[in-house]
């Protein structure tokens, strides 16, 4: 087989001019907090309506078609990302719990359902509304969702289920 | 930190979300990278790298109609590629193990998993700037080189001419030591028979039993 080995450039490093630290320093971390908290903020205006475009798209629906469940779930992975990077971490666990349920779900050769997928969007708004203030609540949430998710998997035995005696 | 001159690098973001797009900028801008042009995704990417050639892109994995990894896959083997040796940073939800293994078969240099934090981001951009890896172009990979390290418990098959051997030997190299091996065993039953050593049931081979015997 031909292989072709590239040197790499310096380039980058010569255009910088110096040793970058191999941390960010403390100096620097203070800049970006105070330079990110009104970008954050703005952001929480931003979440609160996908998260209520979340709902509209869950809601008052007894099944999904393929390509709803598609936006559902592309919908939550967006929140997911930008709630936990916003620091809003109830959100995140409640967004990454909906998607994973899905993933994991759709691998074991099932279809999501439809009032499991409300729950998730339900508390979504939930913890939107409290403001992540009560994160008891929030961590309450997620591990009722998780539950929720590993006991439909564990039902879908043997090839989903998580005992000992299954291949994992 | 002042007097490194991250002004004089060009970034380019593409992300779909519009707040996600305003955060990367302020986290950047503090760092005091200025050159900095936006995407909402992978084609509007690949447009605005020939008027704004980027010298790193940090793009995220999900976005319509050209998805990060798309992208990627374009921007290191298209023919009108602006620059396939771009450094790429890949900052995604996606947490899944083929997920990583998809973005580094695409030709991603970093991969970095939201939540985005500024010190994850800035070690991914030192680790571009301070310590970039060969390119490999082989007929069915181009793109940084995926072995970031050589492990001395490598067991698998060893590809390339260059290739040293650092670990255990390969399937063919254990049948040719083998052989190597009974040839010796072969040569070493021949002297023992012939010197009067014991075997292993105690006998000698030619029935003397001066071996240990002091």
């Amino acid at each position: 087989m031909s292989v072709e080995i590239i040197k790499p450039s310096n380039r980058l490093a010569r255009l910088v001019g110096g040793k970058m630290p191999g941390r960010l320093t403390t100096n620097m971390a203070d800049r970006v907090a105070k330079a990110t908290a009104a970008a954050i903020s703005d952001a929480q205006i931003g979440i609160r309506d996908a998260v209520e475009q979340l709902w509209f798209k869950v809601d008052g629906h007894s099944e999904y078609s393929d390509a709803h469940l598609e936006e559902i779930y592309f919908h939550a992975h967006d929140l997911r990302g930008l709630c936990g990077s916003c620091g809003n971490m109830v959100q995140a666990g409640i967004a990454d719990a909906l998607c994973t349920y899905v993933e994991e779900i759709r691998s074991a050769g099932l279809s999501p359902r439809a009032n499991v997928i409300w729950l998730h969007a339900s508390s979504m708004r939930r913890a939107t509304q409290d403001g992540g203030e009560n994160a008891a609540l929030g961590q309450y949430l997620i591990d009722s969702l998780c539950a929720l998710r590993k006991k439909e998997l564990d039902a879908a035995c043997p090839t989903s289920c998580a005992c000992d005696f299954m291949p994992k | 930190m002042s007097e490194l001159r991250f002004d004089r690098i060009h970034l380019l973001i593409v992300e779909d979300n519009l707040f996600m797009r305003n955060l990367y900028s302020a986290i950047l801008r503090a760092m005091e990278f200025e050159q900095i042009q936006m995407a909402a995704d992978g084609s509007e990417a690949f447009e605005l790298m020939r008027d704004f050639p980027p010298d790193i892109i940090i793009t995220d994995a999900a976005m319509q109609p050209l998805d990060g990894f798309d992208f990627v896959h374009l921007v290191r083997t298209a023919a009108d590629s602006p620059n396939p040796l771009v450094p790429i940073i890949m900052v995604t939800g996606y947490h899944n193990r083929a997920s990583v293994e998809r973005a580094r078969d695409v030709g991603v240099n970093e991969y970095l998993a939201k939540p985005v934090t500024p010190a994850g981001l800035y070690s991914r951009i030192n680790q571009v700037i301070s310590k970039p890896r060969p390119f490999i172009r082989t007929p069915s990979y181009f793109g940084p080189n995926r072995r970031r390290r050589a492990s001395p418990n490598f067991s698998g098959p060893y590809r390339r001419k260059s290739d040293q051997r650092i670990g255990p030997p390969t399937f063919t190299e254990s049948g040719n030591m083998g052989q190597q091996r009974k040839a010796q065993r072969h040569s070493l039953a021949d002297y023992q028979q012939s010197a009067g050593v014991l075997d292993m049931s105690g006998r000698s081979a030619q029935g003397s039993n001066e071996i240990g015997g002091m």
